[in-house]
Order: C-alpha cells, then structure tokens, then sequence
C-alpha cells in the first residue's frame, strides 16, 4: 500500500511529523513502512499491511491509525446525501447470495468523459493507479480513499440492461478490461449482462463494456463479494488487482453503499451528468458481538498496566464503542472494519501497539520444572555425533532434501521409496530423498570439479523410508586421499570409512545387528555423476540405530594384573576365506585364554599363488591368576595352527 | 679454597650442559676432572688450607667430585641415546601431520550455539517430523483456509496427502498434545516453502520455534527472553526493538529487529503470545495458562552472524567454505 503523505494531510486536523516520523510511529505500531520514496516535496511510505488488517489498505484507514497514535482528529470526506431513489432503468439479479451478499448499482447519465482534473490524478498515480479518465479516476481514487473497490461499467453496452451475479458457465468465455482472454470454470463468480460475463467478480472487469472517451451513461458497481471467492479467482486466473487484492481481505460491507456516494459526488463534480437510479439487492448489515475486557488481564497477558480508560480511549479512536460495566470491566463493541478483533486477546493487541511495545518491562520468567522429560534423546545423540564426526576429521554438509527424478534415478534409487511433491513448482523439487546419497554424490562431485584432494563429509538429515515413514538418516563419504602429508600418503579405503563408522555405531551405543549399509559406489553411478575415482558410502537410520534398547548398565572391567603374551601366526590361505571366520576359528581353537585376536598383514603378489592371501595375525593371551609357562603357550598356538589347517588348509610361512 | 671449589663447578656445569655431542663432552672431562685437569690441580692446593679449616674443604672437595661425575655421566647418557641430534636438525617449522580438522555445518553451528543459549535459560530441546498433516501445520495453528494468511505459507504438498511443513511451529502442537504445562521447549529443524530461489530465499530453510507456556507468563517474560538471547547472540551491546505483526498462532504478535551499525535495523524473528484457541485445539486452558512463543530463521542469523551474503551458499557444500567453520 502506497500512501502519499499530502493525500494523508486531507484528512488529519492538525499538522503531520516530518515523513521519517510518520514512518516510524506507523512501523511501531503494525503498518510497517519498507520505504519512503521523496519526489520533489511529496513523500510517499510504502506500506507493509498484514494480512488481517485491510482497514489499512486505504487512505482513511491509515488516518485513523495515525489518529489514534497522535490524538489528531479525522475528518471524513463529505457525501452530499445517502438518499437514494429507486430506479427502473436497470434490473439486478443475484443468484449466488453466498458469493455476493450485498451488491448496489448506480446509474450516472451524461456525463463528459475528460481527464481528471491535475491534483486528483498525480495522487491516483502516487497510490499506484495510472491515471485514465475522470471516470475511471473517481473509483480509484475512492478504492484508495476507502478501501472499497467499485467498478464502472459503460451502461449502453450491457445487454439486456440486466446484472446478473452468478457462477460461470464452465468454458464462458472473458476478455479482461487489461486485453487478456480467459476460460472460466464454474466456480468462478461473474457479474453477466443478458448474455455474457462482463466482469469476474471482485477481480477485474472487461474489455467489452469499459469506460471510453465515447460512454455517456455509466453504470457504477460496489459491492460486497466473500473474499475466498475472490481470492480462489484471483488465483485461479492468475490477476491480482487493488480490486482483489482488498476483497480476499475483506471490504467493509457496512460502507459500500457509502463508496458508491461519495464517487457519485465526485462524477458530478468532474464529469456532470445526473444520478438516474440506484439499486441494491442483499443486505449489507453486520451483527455485532461484545468484548468483555479485563483490567486485570491486560496486566496478565502484558505485563504492564494499562487503566480502563487509557484503554477505552485508544479504542475509541481505533473506532470501536465502548462502556464500562463495573470499576473493572470494559465491553468493547465489535466493529464491521475491524474483524479481526474477536475475542480480548484482539483488543490487547490493539492496545498494545498503540501504547507501544518499549513501554513493557522486560523480565526472564522463573522456570517450573515438570516431572516429564522434554528433552529429546535423539535430539541429544545426534549433536554428539555430529560432533564426534567433525572431531575426527569430517566436515558436515547439508543438501537439499527435495531432488529431482534425475538425482535419484543417478544414484541408483527407485522412485518407488521416494515421496513426489504435487505442486513443485520446479522440476527440481519434486521428489522428498529416500536416501542421503544424491545429496552427497552431489557434494562430492561439486568439490572434485574444483579440485579438492581430500573427501571427508557427513550429513545428518531426513529421508522417507518405506511406505512414506519418515526417518533420520546419517551417511559418510570418503574420496580421494585419507592422508596426505609430507610424511605418509595413502588413499581413502573401504576399510577406512568401516573404521569410522564402528566409531560412529560404538559412540551410540549400538552394537548390531544390522544398522546401514557401507559400500563402495558403483563405477555406474560414479559415471552418471561424473565422478572419476572411487568414493566410499556409508548410510544408517538413526531412528533404527537409536531405537535398540540400552545395553544393561556398563560396568567397568578389572584391568589385568599380569601382563599379556603377544604371538603371531602368519599363514597362506585362499583369498575366498573370510577373514571373519579365520577370526572365529582362532577364538574357538585358543577358548578363553584368548584376550583379542588382531589382523595385522595382509600381502599378496610376489611368492604368493594366484587366489590365495598372505595373512598375519596378533594374538594376545591373558591369564587371570598369572602368568603362561613356555609349555602353555605353545599348547594353545598348536591348537590354533590345528584348528585352522584343518578348517581352511592354511600353509603357515 | 671453598670459594674456589665453587666456582670450579659452575664452569663444568656451564660447560656440560653445552656440551652438543660426546666429543666435547669427553674433552670437557678431561679438563676438569683428568689427572692433570682443573680439579687435581685445585685439590693439590689442599696443604694450604689452614689446619682448622682442613675438615671442611676436603669435604667440600668430595662433594665437589661427585658431582661432577655424576653430572658427565648422566650427559654421556644423553648424548649417547641421541646420536641423531648431531647429525640431523629439527626443522620445528615443517607442517604438522595430524589429520585436517573437521567442521560443523555453519547451520549446525548456529543451532547449536542458540540452543545452548535456551537450555541456559531452562528451554529443552526438541523436534518433530518434517512429514506433516494439514492439522498440525495448519488447523490447529489458527491458520484459516482459503485466506491471505496462507499466501505466506505455500506449502509443498506429497502424493500421500500430507505434505512437508512450512514453519516449525507445527511443533508446539505436537508437544502441547503430549505434555501440560509447565513447558518450556525449542525446536530447531527444516521446513520447506515452494518460494523461488535467490541470495536471500530458498525453499528449503531452517527455523528454531521456541514456545514457554505456564501460569502467569506474560509479555515481559517474551521480552526478557528475547532480549537475553540477542544480548548472548549478538553481543552484549545488542539492540532490539519490538513492532506489531500479524500472526494467525500468537495474539498479540510482534516481529524483532536487531539493530546494525551498516544495515540499520534487521528483522530477526516474529513472536507473540500464544493465541488462544491454540492453547483450546491442544485442550489447555487458556484462563489457566498463558504462554509466548516464537521463531526465527537459521540461515538469516548465519548470514548475519558469519556475514554470508548468498544463502545457498550453505547448500552448495563447498569445502573452501566448509573448512571455514
């Protein structure tokens, strides 16, 4: 909402501040001004109006906030005479009484279309409307003045002399008064003459049966119409008008009959002619509701006091009634302008504002501590985690949760796990991730393309899983170098990123059985991401993680008293045999003796026959009671050579 | 004598602790305690001490000798173990080889950072889905269908009907449902707004709701809180103020600027009390109880924070700007 100061003078007894102090008295008080815009000595604030107040949206209503900020009188424009007579001229149908509630015709014969004399149309212009002629000007100027849309139809060309307000017939067809041509469906509410709709209610209206320099007779609209009406049109065909932009906030029903005045007095002023007639079907009066109001809750709600009638007089010059009823109580009459103040917590809004937000004194409120536990055990789990991530070396990123098909068909991923989006309005958004893998093949292949050596990212973030459910997910990727320094180099591995996840599982507390997946990204998906060296991936559910049940208490264990035996065992083995079983093997074979078992070489190429490995092993013996002969130790490693020839036909070296 | 004695075995002292490497060491021996060396020489000078002081100087003489020996061996050892010290230097300036540090996400950060300023003043922490259903983003927030309030809130929408959540305080209902008040709660997580993106949008953000809700809350304590949090956010010197906005979840509502030496005053985040039929959809009395709430963008107090200018730089995941954190 555009608000020239000069226009805003008409109407305030009394000077005005400079524009910066008429900006921030309305900032502080809810009509925030994003803007002044200065040309020559007019000063214009760009004003920001939320959403439940379109009282705001015009000049008056804006006078009336100022009213009451400073205690300046308004003063209201004068309209000659509500008196209406009726007229035959016209007809007016309704037949969409919910769309419509309330609507009024006027006839204005012979008037002389001119421009608009040079004040009323540099102010138009201001507020934001081109000037066009006297006419049209004169419901502008009003729309801005009131906040009443109206509309001006040129009476000779409507057909029938009828105005039907009524839904569209489905594929009816509209020429809007901007040139452009709409399909409308049967949702759409429409003003019609006898054979076709010459105005889309509340939005805009057509091309055929505009305002020209030729009209003489003028058949002038202003009407209540029910703004999610308007609202779904003006959304439907993708206009957005001063016209619609105040009917899907609501227009003051109680003040269409009086808008439509005050433009009959301004026709007659600028373009002659004579009123024939005036029409209105439906009812344009509201019921109004009382709202008790509290002393003493005004000092529970805002933490300061504010007398009954401190509060009844900022009321009053916001425009409501008021009485007392008791020493304590105020009730605060509903008011038709205002209908977003319902209920007292309304009205402590309004008082508050007004008398002004610094005037609270701050305080930090005691805190009453519940039996329940608010706070999240994920929550607390997956900032350690981050932080145990970071500390060891990897930096956390955060990618977009909606992809497009192509991310996720890249990376190997059905489209089946992932849940589509309905409205994306890009193509890029239309699917919510199954999985954190396209986000990070995304990182990574961000960062390899400028030329970084070393990979090591984690990201913590939500995934749908099967059947929609939405679950927490945390993935790793290493790529590139693990180290790289002056004194070691060495590649990332599978194995390495297998350490760091046994870290990340162990910092949770989780000990199996099956978390995520750990894998090494196919040379396929590399490709499509156009990746050209080996990137290690590793992905678990948090929610699956966290969901295990604590492992019984920890208790520490005693340290040994005497110190362990080292011996190694190093052997030829076929590379099918796994590593775990040789492992498991070597602990069954030694029995509790066995303290840990460790690979410690692997080796394989020159003096090793094709399919078969290297292995060496540490295993470390550990009595409780003392400590190993000679003779004890050589019995259990005997055991364990046995165990393993005879199991996996190993040939030690 | 005595005197002398000491002055003796400074020198050798000075002279061993110099001592680089076992040359100079056994040399140094030779000088001082060798059969023709310093201290031979000295003691020889023992017939001149009268005879009452005799006791004494001999000894200090012993004292002396031990020591020194015990001294050259103990370098020799040193020396000894260390032969690389003599014939390779310690470059103390090459890079150290510990693997790079880590980093936090900017917006982990800056979680973080605020949520440790709430649970200082007694906040918990916690979250909710991002999956939401039309009630809880909606409904049971105030928001009426098919009106202009909901033009600041498009929302994305899923094939399964729900659709992902606009704001966090969809939280708040979740936890009044399951818990009476007293409570005082956080809520940090992403939400999503089909907006176009830009330097300063995009439609996946993050948001930290807060909610205090208990008997006698009042404005002043929302001011209080949030005037405590920019002082420890901010600085100690920040400014706030405090202008009426609309918001359908809180009655009265306000949106919070900080104030910027270059930029003036910043919108950081919206607050209010907590509306009354809020408090009715989750069954709470709202005679009974009273509570404030509030939210606040992640990104836009990183930018200020860190002074990012592009908010998708925090989605690009480039390490270069990664590292920095």
């Amino acid at each position: 909402m555009k608000l020239p100061v000069s226009w805003l003078k008409k109407y305030i007894q009394g000077t005005l501040p400079p524009p910066e102090r008429l900006a921030e008295l309305l900032t502080l008080s809810g009509t925030a001004v994003d803007r002044i815009e200065k040309t020559g000595a007019e000063a214009v604030l760009d004003i920001e109006v939320t959403t439940n107040r379109p009282d705001c949206l015009s000049i008056l209503g804006l006078a009336r906030e100022f009213s009451a900020l400073s205690g300046s009188k308004v003063v209201l424009p004068k309209i000659s005479s509500l008196k209406n007579k009726k007229s035959n001229a016209f007809r007016i149908q309704v037949l969409d009484k919910k769309g419509c509630p309330f609507y009024t015709a006027r006839l204005m014969e012979n008037v002389h279309i001119a421009s608009t004399p040079e004040e009323t149309a540099r102010l138009v212009s201001l507020a934001g409307a081109r000037p066009i002629n006297n006419v049209v000007d004169a419901t502008n100027f009003v729309l801005f003045e009131t906040g009443q849309p109206l509309h001006a139809f040129d009476a000779d060309k409507i057909e029938g002399r009828v105005l039907i307000v009524r839904r569209a017939h489905p594929g009816e067809k509209f020429l809007g008064i901007d040139g452009s041509e709409h399909t409308l469906d049967k949702e759409t509410l429409v003003i019609a003459d006898a054979s076709k709709p010459i105005a889309i209610a509340g939005v805009m209206g057509g091309k055929l049966t505009e305002i020209t320099s030729q009209t003489k007779n003028v058949l002038l609209e202003s009407a209540y119409f029910d703004p999610a009406v308007v609202r779904r049109a003006a959304k439907r065909y993708k206009i957005s008008t001063e016209s619609s932009y105040r009917f899907e906030r609501g227009v003051d029903v109680e003040k269409v009959e009086q808008a439509s005045a005050r433009v009959r007095d301004l026709i007659l002023e600028w373009a002659g002619g004579s009123e024939n007639g005036f029409l209105a079907v439906g009812s344009d009066r509201v019921k109004k509701k009382s709202i008790v109001l509290r002393e003493s809750r005004i000092e529970a709600l805002l933490g300061m006091k504010v007398s009954l009638k401190r509060a009844s007089q900022i009321l009053n010059r916001l425009g409501f009634s008021t009485r007392s009823s008791g020493k304590d109580k105020l009730l605060v009459s509903t008011w038709n302008a205002r209908r977003d103040v319902t209920q007292e917590a309304d009205l402590m809004e309004e008082i508050l504002r007004i008398e002004g937000f610094e005037k609270i004194p701050a305080s930090i409120p005691t805190t009453r501590h519940t039996g329940a536990v608010l706070q999240n055990p994920k929550t607390v789990a997956i900032t350690g985690l981050k932080k145990q991530a970071a500390a060891m070396g990897f930096n956390e990123i955060i990618s977009y949760s909606l992809l497009p098909k192509k991310a996720l068909e890249d990376s190997g991923l059905s489209l089946e796990c992932a849940q589509r989006v309905i409205n994306a309005p890009s193509a890029e958004q239309e699917y919510f991730r199954p999985s954190l893998l396209p986000g990070m093949l995304q990182a990574v292949s961000f960062n390899l393309n400028r030329k970084a050596q070393a990979i090591r990212f984690f990201e913590v973030g939500n995934c749908c899983g099967r059947e929609g459910k939405e679950e927490t997910h945390f993935a790793a990727a290493l790529s590139g170098y693990f180290e790289e320094n002056w004194l070691r180099k060495s590649p990332s591995t599978l194995s390495d990123l297998k350490g760091a996840s046994e870290h990340w599982l162990r910092f949770l507390n989780f000990y199996g059985p099956e978390a995520g997946n750990l894998s090494q990204v196919s040379a396929d998906v590399l490709t499509r991401w156009d990746i050209q060296q080996d990137v290690f991936y590793f992905e678990c559910s948090l929610d699956r993680v966290l969901d295990v049940p604590p492992q019984a208490h920890f208790r520490v264990k005693p340290v040994p008293k005497f110190p362990f035996v080292r011996r190694d065992i190093a052997f030829v083995v076929s590379d099918e045999v796994k590593v775990g079983s040789l492992e498991e093997t070597i602990r069954k074979s030694a029995s509790s003796a066995l303290a840990e078992v460790r690979l410690f070489d692997q080796f394989m190429g020159k003096n090793i026959p094709q399919g078969k490995r290297s292995l060496a092993f540490a295993l470390f013996y550990q009595k409780e009671d003392g400590t190993f002969t000679e003779d004890e130790i050589r019995a259990l490693q005997d055991r364990v050579g046995a165990a393993l020839k005879e199991n996996y036909h190993v040939e030690f070296r | 004598m005595i005197e002398a004695l000491k002055k003796l075995e400074q020198e050798a002292q000075a002279e061993i602790t110099q001592a680089a490497d076992p040359a100079t060491l056994e040399s140094a021996k030779v000088k001082f305690l060798g059969r023709k060396g310093l201290f031979t020489s000295l003691s020889a000078r023992i017939s001149e001490v009268p005879p009452d002081q005799k006791r004494l100087a001999g000894q200090e003489m012993n004292r002396v000798k031990t020591a020194l020996e015990t001294l050259f061996s103990e370098r020799e050892k040193v020396l000894k173990a260390s032969p690389g010290s003599r014939t390779k230097r310690l470059d103390p300036t090459m890079p150290g080889t510990f693997y790079p540090p880590g980093s936090l996400h900017p917006l982990s950060k800056v979680i973080l950072e605020i949520s440790d300023i709430f649970t200082g003043l007694g906040f918990a922490v916690v979250d909710g889905p991002e999956i939401e259903t039309e009630y809880y983003n909606f409904e049971a927030l105030n928001v009426p269908l098919d009106h202009p309030a909901r033009d600041s809130f498009d929302t994305f929408y899923l094939e399964n009907g729900k659709l992902l959540r606009s704001q966090t305080s969809t939280v708040q209902i979740r936890v009044m449902e399951k818990t009476k008040p007293p409570l005082k709660i956080i809520a940090p997580g992403k939400v999503y707004r089909p907006d176009a993106t830009d330097a300063t949008h995009s439609f996946m953000f993050h948001q930290i709701e807060g909610l205090m809700v208990d008997t006698g809350v009042s404005f002043a304590d929302l001011k209080g809180v949030l005037f405590e949090f920019a002082k420890r956010f901010f600085g100690s010197d920040a400014k706030i103020r405090f202008r009426p906005h609309f918001f359908p979840f809180t009655e009265p509502s306000a949106e919070i600027d900080v104030y910027s030496k270059t930029k003036g005053w910043l919108e950081i985040l919206g607050a209010g009390m907590v509306h009354p039929n809020v408090l009715k959809s989750v069954k709470i009395d709202p005679e009974r109880f009273t509570g404030f709430a509030f939210g606040m963008g992640v990104e836009r107090m990183a930018m200020l924070k860190y002074g990012v200018e592009d908010i998708r730089q925090f989605f690009e995941n480039d390490l270069r700007f990664l590292r920095q954190f």
